[in-house]
């Protein structure tokens, strides 16, 4: 399978001492749900901003649909496919629902409508909520707009950081349902996530990042079953295992 | 009464055009211009050049004391003195903001290139007040007790066009939406592939444009002189905090309190207080909202 996205070597950090990855390698294959799983601090996060270009990247290559985009600008990345769902702040609050969705795809207003028709599709409440400021909106209700925004750029690749954090176990696994239907739909995702197994549940393969180093990966069954992954992610790997 | 208030919604008129630039500055670019006053000045001259360039005068809208020269100049100088603004910030803010300069480096910076404006103004232009045209003002009585110099209406006109073109610029154009959630939050903004730089370019562009409509107003209505700007400067900075620091709707109605209180505070006898009449009943408002009037809570 052709790889979407192909992280070799990154050495990654907020400020030039201070690294926080510290030699990540991933790949995410087309038409994938891949998961990166750790503890806080394991650098999930800035794994996922540095592909965004948000965080200086000092070593390594990323490489995404076989082009070299190691340092590109963020707005140039989505430009290209490439769209980010941050886990905190991901909407803008004074803005209505409808500009949220319309900001995601500006650079190609030809295609707004047939987007927007598809976000509502995915997520029908959208529709009663489009006047509304999104900053009055609940935090699920929020999550959809980030996603339905970050969808109105037709991304190749949907990364999305802790899409679960803060919302309810049902509003959770609704969110990801909702990621197995955009999958379908086409669009290859990279999650960063705390929920493993509610993740794990929906991806192929997962990797699994401590301390700034990938510690293993494989498929999201073969994770799911590991007591390594258990003990170092959650402390009780029967935890993790459980069904 | 009535004359005295109409007399501070003109001085507003020509303080909020200013102000809104200073508040879409601080709003998008994250600090206080300092310098927004040499860009009302300097507008102002630009004007002026052009005026002189023009060589037909400032010419007559029947009672108006100024016409389409004015008007036309005006626009060259929106042209110019955005020009120099980007040139100011290409050589300057925008080396300090790729080198994560801090708030307070970038509030001197702008220090700086106030008191650098205002002398090159002086040595250009010279320091002695300038107009662009000499007239006797008459006024006419719209109401009883209510006179007003038609150009102080048309200047309200103006003025109330340009905030009404800033409205619907601001709510119904793609760059008005990417400015709007730029200031908002700018790595978000970034995430949904809007070009910031270009975001802080039109915001230059409209706050220099802004202030160049009040520098030529109050120009047209006082007179040029190097320090017209920075004389303006304290009104504008009550006008932006008084309305909710960043909100541009705020920042009108800010303008429109102060300078209608200023006015007031010469209605009451207190002229050689006027200003500190404005700044007490701004404290005594941010007392009670310290946010300002249109403002949110943090």
């Amino acid at each position: 399978m052709t790889a979407v996205l192909d992280v070799r070597d990154v050495v990654a950090g907020y400020t030039p001492t201070l690294q926080i990855l510290r030699g990540v390698s991933l790949e995410v294959r087309a038409g994938e749900i891949v998961t990166v799983l750790g503890p806080n601090g394991a650098g999930k996060s800035t794994l996922i901003k540095a592909v965004a270009g948000l965080v200086p990247i000092s070593a390594g290559d990323i490489r995404f649909l076989d082009r070299d985009i190691t340092g590109m600008r963020t707005h140039i990345l989505v430009r290209q496919g490439l769209s980010y769902v941050p886990q905190t702040e991901n909407v803008f609050a004074r803005l209505s629902v409808e500009e949220n969705l319309a900001l995601g795809a500006d650079f190609d207003r030809a295609a707004m409508e047939e987007r927007r028709g598809q976000v509502l599709d995915l997520f029908p409440d959208l529709a009663r909520l489009g006047h509304l400021a999104a900053g009055k909106l609940s935090g699920g209700q929020r999550q959809m707009v980030a996603v339905g925004r970050a969808l109105m750029s037709a991304p190749k690749l949907l990364m999305l950081d802790e899409p679960s954090a803060g919302l309810s176990p049902k509003l959770a696994q609704t969110v990801f349902t909702q990621l197995r239907r955009i999958r379908d739909a086409g669009v290859t995702i990279l999650i960063v996530e705390q929920n493993a197994r509610a993740a794990l549940a929906v991806s192929d393969r997962g990797y699994v990042l401590a301390e700034g180093r990938e510690r293993m990966h494989g498929s999201a069954a073969e994770l799911l079953d590991s007591p390594e992954v258990g003990a170092l992610y959650l402390g009780a790997k029967s935890r993790l295992a459980r069904k | 009464m009535m004359q005295y208030v109409a007399d501070g919604i003109v001085f507003a008129a020509i303080i909020s055009l200013g102000a809104i630039g200073l508040s879409m500055i601080y709003n998008i670019l994250r600090f206080a211009n300092f310098a927004q006053g040499e860009i009302v000045a300097a507008g102002a001259y630009f004007a002026l050049a052009f005026v002189a360039l023009l060589g037909a005068g400032v010419g007559a809208m029947g009672p108006v004391a100024f016409g389409w020269p004015l008007l036309v100049s005006m626009g060259f100088a929106m042209a110019a003195t955005s020009t120099m603004v980007l040139l100011v910030d290409w050589l300057l803010f925008r080396q300090l903001r790729d080198k994560n300069a801090s708030r307070i480096a970038l509030i001197m910076a702008a220090f700086g290139v106030s008191l650098m404006g205002r002398n090159i103004v002086t040595l250009a232009a010279g320091g002695d007040p300038i107009n662009y045209t000499f007239y006797i003002p008459r006024s006419i009585e719209l109401l009883p007790g209510l006179r007003l110099v038609p150009d102080d209406l048309a200047i309200i006109a103006i003025a109330a066009l340009s905030v009404l073109a800033l409205h619907l610029f601001l709510s119904r154009t793609t760059m008005g939406r990417w400015m709007r959630a730029t200031a908002e939050n700018p790595t978000l903004a970034r995430i949904n592939g809007i070009d910031t730089r270009v975001v802080i370019r039109w915001t230059w562009i409209i706050g220099a444009s802004l202030a160049t409509i009040a520098g030529t107003l109050q120009g047209h209505i006082v007179e040029l002189r190097p320090e017209m700007g920075f004389s303006l400067l304290l009104p504008m900075f009550a006008a932006l905090i008084l309305g909710g620091v960043g909100n541009v709707y705020g920042t009108v109605l800010g303008a429109i309190v102060v300078g209608v209180s200023q006015s007031l505070a010469v209605a009451i006898g207190l002229s050689a207080y006027r200003e500190a009449v404005a700044f007490m009943l701004m404290l005594a408002i941010l007392l009670v909202r310290p946010q300002g009037l249109l403002g949110e809570r943090e």
